[in-house]
């Protein structure tokens, strides 16, 4: 269902995504692992559509639908969602009423019906008893005064709020105890439905633990250096990047 | 920031496009443009005023003429053009019959298709939100409608000059009480040549039924604008006001140059709200309306209370302080206010609270978006008199500044001369960061939207205070509907 | 400007065309500024800058530059001196060097700490950049009379990289007499790249008679300098104390500047920071204890005139009696001054029924993406705090005072020089009521 091409992405010149080659069918998950520096983050906020980088090469495609002709809204609206590694404050306006602008957005490009405030509401109900969310935290300004771990459940329940098609994850687990963890991991498991797609993008292989992958890659110095597995991502955490990388070094002939 | 936020904006500001810029034909009995005694006597006559009232005017003239004309300092990025007093025409009367209208069905029809594209057809709206309406055309009222709902309780709303002949003594019982005529240049100038305006009186123990507003336009080239209006609630009474007003475009500045006078007796109460979209002029700064208007409201009794709260969008150059006096013991003074400007508005604005009698407390919200090259002053007086005790003031001034070349200043003053008092003064500047809005995009939110509910988000607390009904052009103004609606 | 302020058009010039008659390197900058004091004439009330500050006492005496020959004895002076660290040390009295009482020591290879005087003729070069650089000596009457009879002072000079370590003391000592004397000391610290030092300036009265002092302090700092200024003002009864302090910094320069202001009739601070580099912090703070009749005033200008700098302005003041303060801060902020974070408080202590304070904090701001906030508050002591503290068994008045005492001790805790920290809490355990119950709780640490 997402399909990059040969992408190459670079911010203020410097070259961050040296030509990434990546395909995640429907329902699967895969996940991108990689040393501090490989790209990782800025692999996600490109498909996002942050301003700050520069697509040099290359090409996104999900379903089919040029991504990178589109704004960031747009890529939304088309089914695409990125749970932030550093969600952002937005004082003075509602969690609540956040969402329902985003879901009613997302709707109404669907051309689907808006839904009405008591609708609203009961999809937030729904979905916040999924994720054991306390919905008194929707009162408050977006991510204003959170705590890591709210924020990030915040994320998540914003994904099931959505229903995207795909659900890019970036760093969800940092900055998560062993609990909290475990909270929002449950919360992606149970939106794994056959025909939504995840990419995990995660430094430490503790989440894959819990969301279990169907495809694990290696993101070395802006290329996918490896794919394998589930089992790559243990053989990480046992043995470090540094295998990869030095092997990722004579490929690239340094 | 650049480039993303700029564009945004401009979309943003495309979408608040002036809307209203339109003349009506209609034949104006308009006075020949300068100002002499004769002028002030003319208006006077055509209004068929009582002698008293003529030399109160002429003694505000007279003492205009010794009075200097502010110094503009505080706007020295605008263009400023000298008003000239002598080029404005200070009357203006549609055509028509001598009789004012008793009924809607007497009016005349070109003044209707007026309100029609104001979007306030007269009977709809009064109908659904049951308010009545005092529609100012230049300088005549038009027959206020619910006139007779009003009265059943006692309530007078009527044009100012109609007062005159109906209320006599209430008028000159309280009219310049609150602001004298010599208070300032341009009251002065008011008091000299007020066509006309709102007087309102709320008699002992009555609660207002109905929200009551006045729509306002300036229609001929070079007609100043001097609206004059009274509102007085006795003991016990309390009132609710809606100022709006719409205006046309024009090449000329035009003058605005209001007065407001509010006095609340014990227990009584006043929510005076304004929206205000005068023309702003081009995104060059060139025309737009000159808004300079003077406001004050007088706690005059014991646990009286005077609100006021204001959406500021338009207007080239907006001078503005809606001041409380807290004369009664336990009054409370209250001052809720946005103030936007874009392109190259100017606005210095803000508030006097002057605390006289024991614990009285006021309130300060402001909260100024600065767009374009707009520059946004908050210009605030606290003043804690020395026999005041126990006075209580709290202020926020807040700031959002969109794109790097518009400016946002806050000036407060801030006296205490008791020290039973305890004043708190807080400010701060902000901006609506990109990575807000490529979050709000993420879910699916475009960038006008984005800004538009972060603007709403920021301004939430005065926009909470608007009358209800009324807060639908609050949300065309600022673009987003308010939060009310979930949850 | 003339309907804003009171002209003389004879003030002093017999005075000044003696120092004329001096000729010298600054004679061009003296007359300037002399000519533009008397354009701007004494400051009114009508005007902003002094809206809240009666000048008109000063305007109306007859005052004269002070004769030489004053006296003042170490006696006199150690109570104002830094106990237990050496200092370089420089006193003046009624604006004239006094080479008995001063003691400047040795300083680093490199380091200048010597009388203005004296470097005007030595160090001419480096004299005449940077006087008159770091103020607005145009737009203030007393700025430009300073700067027109410009004489005598301190001159610091740090070399690139060098760290003095002793702190310098200045101390300036008036000692009044039956007709009102006018002093203008005037101190000039340039900190080269990389170089660290401390002033402390002690403005000092010994007499109740009135008199002018009229000192300016100009700050040079280059880029990754620190330096720590104080001023301690307290000066005799009859003193009216009107003290301009001017700053300019580079990139990454941190520069400190606290003035206590206890004594003297009427107490005006002007003080105006230019960050004129990037990543610089500019930290300004002040406690002003305020009785009897005094006015203290501190009026503060920050310039941000490039990205990336802090500044912080904390002053608090403490009324009782009559006394009346007035605070001014504006927080400027250049278009192009993106990421700046700035924090104004001023925060005034009511402790009588006829204190009156009027306070201004202003923003300035022309760049969006920054951080400006400023606060002002005005209350007395919090009862219940009070009644706490009168609750575990102090007594009712002890308990005020230390209340009062905690309220300013946030300025002087930050006082890094210890001997001075220490002498100005004495100070105001000595000022406060019952402070002397307090001394014996041996609450100071």
């Amino acid at each position: 269902m997402l399909q990059i091409t040969n992408l190459h992405a670079s911010v203020e010149g410097n070259e961050i995504l040296r030509g990434i080659d990546l395909t995640i069918p429907s329902g699967e998950v895969h996940s991108i692992m990689g040393p501090n520096g490989s790209g990782k983050s800025t692999l996600a906020r490109v498909l996002a559509g942050e301003e700050t980088y520069d697509v040099t090469e290359g090409s996104i495609t999900l379903d089919g639908e040029d991504l990178l002709d589109m704004d960031p809204d747009e890529r939304a609206c088309e089914g695409l969602f990125m749970a932030f590694q550093y969600p952002v404050e937005i004082p003075g306006v509602s969690t609540k009423y956040f969402l329902r602008a985003a879901v009613n957005a997302v709707r109404a490009h669907r051309e689907l019906d808006e839904l009405d405030a008591y609708e609203f509401l009961q999809l937030v109900k729904e979905k916040a008893n999924a994720l054991e969310l306390d919905t008194s935290l929707l009162d408050r300004s977006v991510n204003e005064g959170f705590s890591g771990g709210e924020k990030k459940r915040a994320e998540i329940f914003q994904l099931a709020m959505l229903d995207p098609k795909m659900c890019v994850l970036d760093e969800t687990d940092s900055g998560l105890d062993i609990d909290a963890l475990k909270v929002v991991a449950d919360g992606v498991n149970a939106l794994r439905d056959g025909s939504r797609s995840f990419l995990v993008i995660t430094h430490y292989q503790r989440l894959l633990n819990f969301i279990v992958p169907d495809v694990v890659h290696v993101l070395v110095n802006g290329r996918i250096a490896r794919t394998g597995g589930k089992e790559l991502a243990q053989q990480l955490e046992a043995e470090g990047y540094a295998g990869i990388e030095a092997g990722s070094k004579v490929a690239n002939g340094a | 920031m650049a480039n993303d936020s700029n564009q945004t904006l401009d979309a943003w500001a495309e979408q608040n496009d002036y809307k209203w810029g339109f003349v009506t034909d209609i034949e104006s009995e308009t006075l020949p443009p300068g100002l002499d005694e004769d002028v002030v006597r003319a208006i006077s006559a055509r209004k068929k005023e009582p002698q008293w009232l003529l030399e109160w005017r002429l003694k505000a003239y007279r003492h205009w003429l010794t009075m200097d004309e502010p110094d503009w300092a505080h706007f020295p990025d605008h263009d400023w053009r000298p008003i000239d007093y002598n080029g404005i025409s200070y009357y203006s009367a549609p055509k028509s019959d001598d009789d004012r209208p008793k009924s809607l069905d007497e009016v005349d029809p070109k003044l209707l298709e007026t309100y029609e594209k104001l979007g306030i057809p007269l009977e709809e709206r009064a109908a659904l939100a049951g308010v009545a309406v005092d529609a100012v055309f230049d300088s005549v009222s038009v027959a206020t409608t619910y006139r007779e709902k009003l009265a059943e309780v006692g309530v007078i709303f009527c044009p100012i000059s109609e007062a005159v002949h109906d209320h006599p003594e209430l008028v000159q019982q309280y009219l310049g009480r609150i602001v004298p005529p010599n208070d300032n240049f341009f009251a002065a100038l008011n008091s000299a040549v007020f066509t006309d305006g709102s007087f309102v009186f709320i008699p002992k123990g009555v609660t207002c039924p109905m929200e009551l507003s006045t729509y306002f336009r300036i229609n001929s080239l070079n007609t100043g604008q001097f609206e004059r209006t009274l509102i007085v609630a006795e003991e016990g009474a309390s009132v609710s006001y809606l100022e709006g007003c719409t205006a046309p475009m024009r090449d000329e500045n035009q003058l605005h140059a209001a007065v407001v006078e509010l006095i609340a007796l014990d227990d009584a109460s006043i929510k005076y709200s304004t929206i205000q979209n005068w023309y702003p002029g081009d995104e060059n700064g060139k025309g737009g309306i000159y808004n300079f208007v003077t406001k004050r409201g007088l706690c005059e009794g014991d646990r009286s209370h005077i609100s006021w709260t204001q959406v500021e969008t338009g207007s080239a150059i907006t001078w503005k302080y809606p001041s409380c006096i807290l004369k009664g013991d336990d009054s409370i003074g209250e001052f809720y206010s946005v103030a936007l400007t874009n392109n190259r508005q100017q606005a210095d604005t803000g508030t006097k609270m002057v605390h006289l009698g024991r614990n009285t407390s006021s309130n300060i919200v402001s909260k100024g978006i600065s767009a374009g090259h707009g520059q946004n002053t908050y210009r605030g007086q606290v003043k804690i008199r020395p026999k005041a005790t126990n006075a209580r003031n709290y202020t926020q001034c807040d700031s959002m500044l969109m794109g790097d070349r518009c400016g946002a200043h806050t000036f407060p003053y801030i006296e205490a001369d008791n020290d039973t008092a305890v004043v708190e003064h807080e400010a701060s500047t902000s901006k609506i960061g990109e990575d807000q809005i490529f979050y709000c995009n993420q879910r699916g939110i475009s960038s006008e939207d984005a800004v538009s509910m972060i603007v709403n988000g920021f301004c939430r607390e005065v926009l909470a205070e608007l009358p209800m009904e009324f807060a639908v052009e609050a949300k065309k103004l600022l673009e987003v509907s308010l939060e009310g609606s979930v949850g | 400007m003339t309907t804003d302020t009171m002209n003389d058009q004879h003030l002093f010039e017999s005075e000044f065309t003696r120092l004329v008659d001096l000729g010298g390197p600054l004679a061009g900058l003296r007359r300037e500024a002399y000519d533009r004091f008397i354009e701007l004439g004494w400051p009114t009330m009508r005007g902003e800058a002094y809206r809240y500050t009666d000048c008109r006492p000063i305007a109306e005496a007859d005052l004269q530059l002070a004769s030489p020959g004053v006296e003042v004895t170490m006696e006199e002076l150690r109570p104002h001196l830094l106990e237990g660290m050496p200092t370089h040390r420089l006193v003046f009295v009624n604006g004239m060097y006094n080479d008995t009482l001063s003691d400047i020591g040795t300083v680093p290879g490199g380091v200048t700490v010597t009388r203005l005087a004296r470097a005007i003729e030595d160090k001419e070069d480096l004299v005449t950049q940077h006087l008159g650089t770091t103020i607005d000596w145009k737009s203030d009457a007393f700025d430009a009379l300073n700067t027109a009879f410009v004489e005598d002072g301190l001159l610091m000079h740090v070399p690139a990289g060098v760290h003095l370590e002793h702190p310098v003391h200045v101390l300036h000592v008036t000692r009044p007499g039956a007709k009102p004397i006018v002093s203008h000391p005037r101190t000039l610290i340039v900190v080269e790249d990389g170089g660290r030092a401390t002033c402390v300036e002690t403005c000092c009265g010994l007499g109740d008679e009135p008199c002018l002092v009229n000192p300016v302090t100009e700050i040079v700092a280059g880029h990754d300098v620190h330096v720590d200024h104080y001023r301690i003002v307290r000066e005799g009864a009859g003193t009216w104390h009107i003290g301009g302090l001017g700053l300019i910094q580079g990139n990454g320069s941190n520069v400190n500047s606290c003035c206590m202001a206890f004594d003297g009739a009427l107490i005006r601070n002007g003080m105006t920071g230019t960050l004129d580099g990037t990543n610089g912090m500019a930290n300004l703070r002040g406690l002003a204890v305020v009785d009897g009749t005094r006015h203290v005033d501190n009026f503060l200008r920050v310039n941000h005139m490039k990205p990336d700098c802090n500044s912080r302005e904390y002053f608090k003041h403490i009324l009782s009696d009559r006394g009346s303060t007035s605070f001014t801060g504006r927080i400027y902020v250049e278009q192009d001054a993106q990421k700046t974070d700035a924090v104004q408080t001023n925060m005034n202590l009511l402790l009588s029924e006829h204190a009156r304070v009027r306070t201004r904090p202003q923003l300035e701001i022309f760049a969006d993406d920054v951080k400006c906030t400023h606060g002002a508050t005005i209350g007395r002591l919090d009862d219940q705090a009070a009644f706490y503290l009168h609750a575990r068994g102090i007594g009712r008045e002890a308990a005020r005072s230390l209340l009062t005492f905690a309220f300013a001790n946030e300025v002087i805790e930050d006082i890094e020089l210890l001997p001075l920290r220490r002498k100005m809490e004495t100070l105001l355990l000595e000022r406060l009521p019952h402070g002397d119950l307090l001394q014996s709780m041996d609450s100071v640490d």
